[in-house]
């Protein structure tokens, strides 16, 4: 080594200790995607894990407690609690992700057009979504799922998801476009969007990469949290019987039959019912982690 | 034609009213299951009583619920009254009648000590007057058709002219729907006496909290003498299964009237009491539209269900296969020899489907979602049909849009548990009749046929041929499909003493008592 290298080789400041990757909320995340993920894969390979279908009834087999055969015995018409357990995931989870998803995408292009728009548009929105809060939301999906009746299903959507659907979009657009309207009016008042402005970039840019890029996190967070409350939602409209056709396998209804044997046959309803809690809080988990983070 | 007038409504009411109690009280005869006595009755203390939905009216022309008549027994009488088994009448008001088949008069001697609640005595003004009420009523006015008039020679002796001898008339007076009022309602204007009407019944109303609570006293001048045990009784309403249960557990309830077939077994077992019910469930089909225009498709259907495990899974065991159409606990009705109700045939159903124009779109099930065995029969209806290649799915409804669905002939498949209301196949027949059977829209005439038979029959035997003769026509169209006959539950606290279950679901709570 020269003395030139040697010196400048002393004179280096001393390596820096790697920061730690890891952000505030990321364990949040990480479990609630563990949670989430399972319920997915338990979805996807329902077929797999479980035995026979979730319709088969063994009428002289009915209310078995849980054995080898019947891991969470079976129910009051001899149907595989555990099997039908699982295939209710497809379904809750199908319907609770579309029912947020169309909400979310509606409301946020309705609270970009009210953040961005005129005072008259604005206010018109914002009296709607007046409107559509004072709504008893219960009432309103069972009038309106009596009104649209289950059908027989829409492309990949089995009878009674479709009304589900629709009440959710109807009802919970009010959210996402209050939420992305407060966002996109504090952000479009900042410094560099007006520098943005001032520098001639096109009114479709500065929104596109500027406004909506820095006013979307919340509405993002708001969706998982959604989805937890969708589940929640669709089990107590099928507890209420309403919506879901009665034998389609869904946990609010099977919470709904197992009512009447609960003092003997109490995993029935205790299975579902854990079922709702574990997948609202792995949801509600990944909201608050990724809250956390943008708050980081 | 005021039958034909008052038909319409009449099915209505036997539709909506599952079942409807006898009126006759004193339970002295036996009924099995029962709670028995276990030593002497003891007189005082009162007991609570749950009912799974509100009385709707004090006046029984007009009841429709099933809790009414459950209520009506203990606060009305009637010139007789029922064994507990529904099978025979004993005295009550009148203390003897006889027939005059010739001269065609029912002659009722009443009963010295038959007195209102209010200590006026019961008198042949009464019962006119009160004939007139049930001759009169909407809803069960046609059950009362052969009395052409009445007349009172004397206070105590009532006569009935009869348009024509009619065997079912002693079985019908047993009834709450003949419960004798005060003339002219005691001097109360009709609307004053309805909403807090004085009968001849072991209690009288104390107090009423409408939707709510009922509270009866011990009626002082009851006819029974030493009778009723009890000092009251108080009914609660209490809709939810659950909540029943839990009330009862906590003893807040001494008596659960109609327990939930699913959750019975949730009960201590010495709790239920439990007796076949005069109702009987059954699958309807509309015959005018749509694939089941198909007699063959009916049929198929019929054949396709395995009706002992529709009994042990659809009606968790508490029921038992229906021999006929009409309900099988009603005194005339028997199995006729040629009837194939409660047969299953897997390979013929298969074939009726192929042979029939079913194309193999979806059938839709309509059942009543508020209460009732149906829902859990209507799902396991599902595989027994698919198998047979019919595609069904169930649509529970509230029984309100049920019963509009079905009245509108807008509806494909309906499962509905209809009963008799009184212990005679005019009933069932005349709910038959109007409802065009039970709303499949099928031809009525042998219907219409069976009842002018049974209305004119003087023996038992006539009534068996008029009601066999229906079976047998209801049998070869397979419109309306007998599933099960459910049994009626209550559930009884240990405590209570002499409760016996009557078909009807109907019993009088006059031989009630505490344990000591």
């Amino acid at each position: 080594m020269t003395d030139t290298a040697k010196i400048a080789a002393e004179e280096a400041p001393p390596a820096r200790k790697p920061r730690s990757r890891r952000r505030r909320g990321d364990g949040k995340v990480a479990v609630g995607m563990v949670i989430v993920g399972l319920f997915v894969l338990a979805a996807v390979f329902a077929p797999l894990i479980t035995s026979g279908h979730p319709a088969d009834q063994d009428l002289l087999n009915r209310l078995a407690p849980p054995s080898h055969a019947h891991l969470l015995g079976t129910d009051q018409l001899g149907r595989d609690e555990w099997t039908r357990l699982v295939y209710a995931i497809r379904v809750d989870l199908r319907v609770a992700l579309l029912g947020s998803l169309i909400p979310a995408i509606l409301g946020s292009l309705i609270g970009i057009a009210a953040g961005l728009g005129s005072s008259w548009l604005d206010t018109a929105i914002m009296r709607t979504s007046d409107i559509v809060v004072s709504l008893p939301l219960f009432i309103f999906f069972i009038a309106l799922v009596g009104l649209l009746g289950p059908g027989t299903g829409f492309l990949f959507l089995g009878p009674g998801e479709l009304p589900l659907i629709i009440g959710f979009t109807v009802i919970s657009w009010v959210v996402y476009a209050r939420l992305l309207r407060s966002e996109v009016r504090r952000v479009r008042s900042m410094d560099y969007v007006r520098a943005a402005r001032l520098g001639g970039l096109p009114r479709w840019r500065v929104i596109g990469w500027h406004i909506v890029p820095n006013s979307i996190g919340q509405t993002v967070v708001y969706l998982f949290v959604d989805v937890g409350l969708a589940v929640v939602a669709i089990s107590t409209l099928s507890f209420l019987g309403v919506g879901i056709p009665i034998e389609t396998p869904e946990w609010g209804a099977m919470i709904q039959s197992g009512r009447t044997v609960i003092q003997t046959n109490w995993w029935l309803i205790a299975a579902p019912g854990a079922a709702i809690a574990l997948i609202g809080m792995g949801l509600a988990l990944i909201g608050d982690g990724l809250d956390d983070r943008i708050k980081s | 034609m005021r039958k034909s007038a008052t038909q319409a409504t009449a099915c209505g009411a036997a539709l909506t009213a599952a079942a409807l109690l006898l009126s006759g009280c004193g339970a002295s005869g036996s009924a099995s299951p029962e709670k028995s006595a276990t030593g002497p009755a003891k007189r005082g203390g009162s007991l609570a009583m749950s009912l799974g939905s509100a009385i709707d009216t004090w006046n029984p022309q007009k009841a429709l619920a099933t809790q009414s008549f459950r209520v009506f027994p203990q606060v009305y009488a009637s010139l007789l009254r029922s064994t507990p088994d529904g099978k025979k009448v004993l005295p009550a008001l009148a203390s003897s009648y006889k027939t005059d088949p010739a001269a065609k008069t029912l002659t009722f001697t009443l009963n010295p000590a038959a007195k209102f609640s209010d200590g006026k005595p019961v008198t042949s003004a009464d019962v006119k007057f009160s004939e007139g009420l049930w001759s009169k009523g909407e809803l069960y006015g046609s059950y009362f058709s052969s009395i052409k008039s009445v007349e009172t020679p004397d206070p105590k002796t009532v006569v009935f002219n009869l348009s024509q001898a009619d065997e079912t008339l002693p079985a019908v007076l047993s009834t709450a729907n003949a419960a004798v009022f005060p003339d002219n309602y005691g001097g109360k204007s009709e609307a004053a006496y309805w909403k807090k009407p004085v009968g001849a019944g072991p209690f009288m109303v104390n107090k009423e909290a409408v939707g709510q609570s009922i509270s009866l006293a011990r009626n002082p001048h009851y006819y029974r003498s030493g009778l009723p045990y009890l000092d009251g009784v108080d009914y609660k309403v209490v809709a939810d299964g659950g909540q029943q249960l839990l009330q009862f557990q906590s003893g807040a309830v001494d008596v659960v009237n109609g327990v939930e077939l699913e959750a019975a077994a949730q009960y201590p077992k010495d709790s239920i009491v439990g007796a076949p019910s005069s109702g009987v469930s059954v699958l309807t089909t509309n015959t005018k539209s749509g694939p089941l225009k198909d007699g063959r498709l009916r049929k198929a259907i019929a054949l396709a269900v395995d009706y002992k495990k529709l009994v042990a899974g659809g009606y968790v065991g508490e029921a038992s296969l229906a021999t006929s159409l009409l309900p099988q606990q009603v005194p005339g009705v028997t199995k006729c020899p040629t009837c194939t109700w409660s047969t299953t045939d897997l390979a013929e159903a298969k074939d009726l489907v192929e042979q029939s124009d079913y194309s193999g779109q979806n059938l839709e099930l309509i059942v009543s979602s508020d209460s009732g065995p149906g829902k859990l029969a209507a799902q396991a209806l599902v595989p027994m049909l698919a198998e047979a290649g019919v595609k069904v799915s169930v649509n529970p409804q509230p029984t309100s849009s049920l019963i509009d669905k079905l009245s509108k002939s807008d509806f494909q498949l309906g499962v509905i548990t209809y009963s008799a209301l009184a212990p005679t196949p005019i009933d069932p027949l005349g709910f038959l009749a109007a409802t065009g059977n039970v709303f499949s829209q099928s031809d009525p005439e042998p219907d219409n046929k069976a009842l002018v038979a049974v209305h004119a029959a003087s023996t038992p035997a006539e009534v068996k041929t008029a009601v066999q003769g229906f079976e047998a026509a209801a049998n070869a169209s397979y419109a309306v499909i007998p599933l099960a006959v459910p049994n009626a539950l209550d559930a009884v606290a240990d405590r209570v003493q002499g409760f016996v279950a009557a078909p009807y679901q109907a019993y009088c709570a006059d031989e009630l008592s505490i344990k000591n």
